[in-house]
């Protein structure tokens, strides 16, 4: 199930709070790419998804964002979708 | 890392005080000077908040414990120093609404990042590395 837009805002702030790398996008670009990671990972959870995850992310992150900064949004968006609670303070 | 410094959250409204004896030769243009860099941000914006509380000992009468903090001063949006994460700036604030500070108060200064801010645009924590109080003297 896609997570609640209060999941996906903690999803935002947990990756600020997260990523040391130097991050080149504004914050409503993360907040953008959060909804873009957790519909391609609902798409994927039904069937083959028609566009690979890097495609799904908008144009601005995904020139911008490192590979690790990719994995690390994927990640928590997965984290949450399993039901898994972030650490006190993400 | 040898040194000491605040971390401000991107998301929410985080604030640290000072307290201090205001200079005998302090007569005016109270200025907040905040000396900063981003944890990751090389783009977007930040906004920093500036209050004072002022109490005049031995003659002000109300309780000190119950002192709210003079009305905000709030900086313009300021973009983060650059290219390079970690690269210092400054942000100067005009102390305008100063709480009527005068010479021999004691003041207690507040600084915030209003990382709720829409204006507040970029990502990760902003790191107080420093702040100073400048002043015209008598």
């Amino acid at each position: 199930m896609a997570l609640t837009t209060p999941e996906r805002d903690q999803v935002h702030r947990a990756f600020m709070r997260i990523n040391t790398e130097a991050c080149a996008v504004v914050k409503s670009i993360i907040r953008t790419a959060v909804d873009n990671a957790d519909d391609w990972a609902e798409s994927a959870a039904a069937s083959v998804p028609a566009t690979s995850y890097n495609a799904a992310l908008n144009v601005t992150f995904r020139t911008n964002a490192t590979a690790n900064q990719k994995s690390l949004l994927l990640a928590l968006v997965c984290w949450l979708r399993a039901g898994r609670p972030l650490s006190e303070g993400l | 890392m040898y040194f000491l410094q605040l971390a401000f959250d991107a998301s929410n409204l985080e604030w640290a005080c000072w307290q201090f004896r205001v200079p005998a030769d302090y007569a005016s243009g109270l200025t907040l000077k905040c000396v900063f860099k981003m944890t990751s941000a090389t783009t977007g914006n930040v906004i920093l908040v500036g209050r004072v509380a002022a109490f005049t000992s031995n003659t002000d009468t109300t309780d000190f414990d119950a002192k709210v903090f003079g009305t905000a001063n709030t900086s313009a949006a300021t973009a983060v120093p650059g290219t390079t994460a970690g690269k210092l700036g400054e942000i100067s604030i005009t102390l305008t609404n100063d709480d009527s500070l005068a010479a021999g108060d004691f003041a207690v200064i507040y600084v915030a990042r209003d990382g709720a801010s829409g204006s507040d645009t970029a990502a990760g924590d902003l790191e107080l590395t420093g702040a100073a109080i400048t002043y015209t003297t008598t």
